[in-house]
């Protein structure tokens, strides 16, 4: 009888293990259809951009971008999506290794990161714009009436943060004339500023209206831009074009109603009526930058 | 033909085996081609038509292949016919041997009546695959005048002008197309403006182009919604010589672009 029990025993158990294995298999088989199924997506934020992308406290992120992420990952039902801060100069690498799902970090789309990684680009996906912007500067209040034009630029210096177009664009010849710094994020640039090391902070006028907001006695000049239109995209990395083109239905919904304008102003209070006109993406934008390995053409006719 | 003969005995008599037999045939088979290749029409064909082919390589007009697709099929054709008007031309093999002795009456009629139809089809195939090879050749030889006459030829472009072009403001460009060897009567112009620097912010799709004939005579006059990757066609209205565009970019302030590539094809 023991060993009729013991008999019976082991063939529960390797039914058991079978019945595990094929469960184990068929769940590591099953390949993940869409980044929002589990629900658990997680977005990389600046933690150092107040307004735009900022982390006040440990874990709690606000700014537009944050904003706009939760929005949109809301409308595809994600609706607590796990937020991580990311410095610029990481935001590419920590898609391509798999640490975030998303970027959302004041991050500019661009032909090289658009571009597949096969042919020389970063191989990410952008949902965007959903901001454009163009670079300025940010100085001392009691500089502010030195400066009027690039050319009282020429011989100060300049701090710029790695791995944004702002830093890339300054080492153009056209700007041979000004010094630059790198630091590593803004909150660098910020307090040398203050300390007076630096001249003036330059990067994107709206992060820069941001940091306005926030710290006393800091100016942006309006009438000192630099290089192209920045248009700001969450990126994903390349092969959830699915997923990529579900955000960008958000998007379109999200800019066509008077959501975009409320939380702009609550979150950009100090950036002008006509910058904030200017920042507002269209619908035909959106269409020209979303979910493609290139910009788009012009719409014409 | 004596060879010929010793051919046919050689294979049909059984005398030898396996490889050695085969090897043999192959050599004979070649002994015959080259024995047979001065009289028959099939040889000077195929030899005519590998001429023709050297001739047309070394004169090829050039241009996009999808329009020697004509030309190629009738070349095709033709070789194949030609080398099937060799392989008729050719002496029989094994029918001609002796029969075995011990065949009824009956049969041998039977086999009589076979090879005097057997010898009807190929002296049938003898002539037909030479005239449809010669056919093929015509037809072909028209196909590659047409493409000479009337097909697509690239072109090269030269810009010349001040690169980037920066806002809306830039100075336009010149776009010059060289006379032509071939003149035809329709320019298709395919252009890509990029941004001049593809690690900051694109201004792709915020950009057009307006490309300007200089060159009277040409229509129409301009085109002016060039996107950044678009192709235009102009009729050049008989101008063969050189001819002069324009290019205009329309972009926003502060973009910085780039006409990146300008190629041209020439067609009717």
């Amino acid at each position: 009888m023991t060993v009729a029990r013991t008999g019976a025993r082991a063939r529960v158990l390797r039914t058991a293990t079978v019945v595990a294995l094929l469960c184990s298999l068929a769940a590591g088989c099953s390949s993940k259809e869409s980044m929002f199924d589990d629900g658990k997506v997680h977005v990389g934020a600046k933690g150092d951009q107040p307004g735009t992308s900022f982390e006040p406290h440990d874990g709690e992120f606000n700014g537009f971008d944050v904003t706009v992420a939760r929005e949109l990952l809301t409308a595809v039902d994600v609706d607590s999506p796990y937020f991580s801060g990311v410095l610029s100069k990481n935001r590419a690498a920590n898609l391509q290794n798999g640490d975030l799902d998303l970027v959302a970090a004041t991050f500019s789309i661009t032909p090289q990161r658009m571009k597949p990684q096969d042919e020389g680009g970063e191989g990410l996906d952008f949902v965007g714009p959903y901001a454009s912007t163009q670079q300025g500067i940010l100085v001392r209040e009691e500089d502010y009436g030195q400066y009027k034009d690039h050319d009282d630029l020429d011989g100060r210096l300049v701090c710029v943060w790695e791995g944004t177009t702002s830093a890339q664009e300054l080492k153009g010849p056209a700007y041979d004339k000004i010094r630059t710094v790198e630091e590593d994020d803004a909150g660098y640039c910020i307090k040398a500023l203050r300390e007076k090391r630096v001249d003036a902070v330059s990067t994107d006028q709206l992060i820069l209206y941001g940091f306005m907001n926030v710290e006393r006695g800091l100016r942006v000049v309006p009438g000192i831009r630099f290089g192209e239109p920045n248009d700001y995209g969450i990126a994903m990395l390349k092969g959830h074009r699915e997923d990529c083109e579900r955000l960008r239905d958000a998007l379109r919904t999200y800019v066509n109603g008077n959501d975009w304008d409320r939380d702009f102003e609550n979150n950009l209070p100090k950036v002008p009526k006509a910058d904030r006109d200017e920042a507002r993406p269209t619908p035909e934008e959106i269409d020209a930058l979303s979910c493609r390995d290139k910009p788009s053409n012009a719409a014409v006719g | 033909m004596s060879g010929n003969r010793d051919t046919h005995n050689s294979v049909s008599g059984g005398q030898q085996q396996g490889g050695v037999t085969q090897a043999h045939t192959v050599n004979n088979l070649w002994v015959d081609l080259s024995k047979a290749a001065p009289s028959k029409p099939g040889t000077w064909l195929l030899i005519l038509e590998v001429v023709g082919l050297v001739l047309a390589a070394l004169y090829w007009p050039g241009g996009p292949l999808r329009q020697y697709v004509v030309f190629g099929l009738l070349c095709t054709s033709a070789l194949v016919t030609a080398g099937c008007s060799v392989v008729t031309g050719l002496p029989d093999r094994g029918r001609g041997a002796p029969r075995p002795q011990q065949a009824e009456p009956r049969d041998a009629a039977q086999q009589q009546c076979g090879e005097k139809k057997g010898n009807r089809r190929k002296r049938v195939a003898r002539v037909t695959f030479p005239v449809l090879s010669v056919l093929f050749s015509i037809a072909g030889l028209l196909a590659f005048q047409n493409v000479a006459d009337t097909g697509e030829v690239p072109i090269e472009i030269r810009i010349d002008g001040a690169q980037p072009l920066n806002g809306p403001r830039s100075a336009p460009l010149t776009l010059t197309v060289p006379t032509p060897e071939e003149p035809r009567e329709k320019l298709r112009l395919s252009l890509t403006t990029v941004d001049n620097e593809p690690s900051t912010g694109t201004c792709v799709h915020k950009t057009t182009a307006a490309v300007t004939a200089v060159t009277a005579g040409i229509t129409p006059h301009a085109y002016y919604e060039v996107t950044a990757e678009d192709t235009v066609d102009f009729d050049l209205g008989g101008n063969k010589g050189e001819l002069r565009f324009t290019f205009t970019l329309q972009t926003e302030a502060n973009c910085s672009m780039r006409l990146a590539k300008a190629t041209g094809t020439l067609h009717n």
